[in-house]
């Protein structure tokens, strides 16, 4: 409480420093200029708030990038919900795809990602882009780390269909075992 | 065991958004922090034109549109221009213009630092009273450029002939011009409402 104001100056400089950062992050996992502007505000007024309330630990940009994700968490539900692609529960998990050894293209990536369902989006993203463990990644998404588990399987199978499928499009001619 | 998708990790990689939203943004972590009065501004990136000559109170406008404000002053009011500053993102820093004797300042918004325009305001609280010659052709002249006449011009009981507009930036004038000399008694004869009293004016010339 009695360092708050340290801890607003600290925020504005901590905004100067780190805007970049936040905003690479959401841009580079939304691909969307305009959604990751929105969710940067959201996530400046967000850390404004903690700061006033004073539940701020550490001002990091560590920090700053955990409030971000957690917005982005929240635009991906909503926009599951939207879509009514949410599934309560993922049941029957089908074939388990192993050492999957391509050598992934970024850009195809991305462009895969955004194609995804997004709740299989949001466990990928999560767990590989971020390099996020199981666990937290479960809590991210507030299922129990056993559905995460199993959510993760079919968004690798989704995401490798579709990754497969975008590249036989183009015709690259790269071997996925090179 | 490796496989694709432990390939997919992405560090952070910093980049840098557009620069409205940099300073709209920052503006409003300013203005919900509460940091207003306590913050230490940003040094300014252009320096400030050194005045060689003291105009007294220089009104400083805040437009949310520069460029377009420093044209229609010129075209309105006849305003002069003597310097403009325009910042790499593209906003007017500073400007400086004359209205005859008159001087006056210009910027946009930086709402980062404080500086809002009437718009953002929704509003003025200061009129710019301007000693203009040809009252009538100058509010005909603004109401057809686009300002909003609040009142035609008119003489007066206080023995000016005048008019209000409000500029399409928001910027309350009022435009006036003297209707001859007066004397206290006129004035008050004039304005049995209210009761005048004047005193001689100090001004900077007076040595004490």
């Amino acid at each position: 409480m009695g360092d708050q104001p340290d801890q607003a100056g600290d925020l504005l400089a901590l905004y100067d420093r780190c805007l970049p950062e936040v905003y690479g992050y959401l841009f580079a996992r939304c691909g969307n200029g305009a959604v990751a502007e929105d969710l940067t505000s959201e996530t400046f007024i967000a850390a404004v708030s903690g700061v006033r309330r004073g539940t701020v630990p550490q001002l990091t940009a560590a920090w700053l990038i955990g409030v971000a994700r957690h917005k982005l968490v929240d635009h991906w539900r909503r926009e599951a919900a939207d879509t009514r692609r949410l599934r309560a529960v993922e049941s029957a998990v089908v074939e388990y795809v192993d050492d999957w050894d391509a050598r992934l293209d970024v850009a195809v990536t991305q462009q895969v990602l955004t194609g995804l369902a997004t709740h299989h989006r949001t466990a990928l993203v999560l767990r590989y882009l971020d390099g996020l463990a199981v666990p937290e990644v479960a809590r991210l998404i507030g299922r129990t780390v056993h559905a995460t588990e199993a959510l993760l399987v079919r968004a690798r199978i989704a995401f490798r269909r579709a990754y497969e499928n975008a590249v036989s499009d183009e015709t690259v001619g790269e071997g996925e075992s090179s | 065991m490796t496989d694709a998708f432990d390939r997919l990790f992405q560090p952070v990689m910093p980049v840098t958004p557009p620069a409205r939203f940099v300073a709209a943004l920052r503006g409003r972590v300013v203005a919900e922090l509460g940091l207003i009065a306590s913050i230490t501004l940003p040094e300014r990136t252009t320096p400030m034109p050194v005045q060689s000559t003291d105009p007294g109170v220089v009104p400083y406008l805040c437009v949310h549109d520069g460029v377009g404000a420093l044209s229609w002053y010129a075209e309105a009011f006849g305003a002069v221009e003597t310097s403009r500053w325009v910042g790499d993102d593209g906003r007017v820093g500073h400007a400086e213009f004359n209205i005859g004797a008159a001087v006056f300042y210009l910027a946009d918004e930086y709402p980062e630092m404080g500086v809002v325009s009437p718009r953002t305001l929704g509003g003025t609280p200061v009129a710019l009273h301007l000693p203009i010659d040809d009252v009538d052709s100058r509010f005909e002249t603004a109401v057809r450029l686009g300002a909003t006449g609040l009142r035609a011009p008119e003489d007066q009981s206080h023995g000016n002939r005048n008019a209000v507009l409000l500029d399409p930036y928001g910027h309350r004038w009022m435009i006036s011009r003297p209707l001859g000399e007066r004397t206290l008694e006129q004035l008050q004869a004039d304005n049995p409402d209210y009761e005048i009293t004047t005193r001689p004016s100090s001004s900077s010339s007076s040595s004490d």
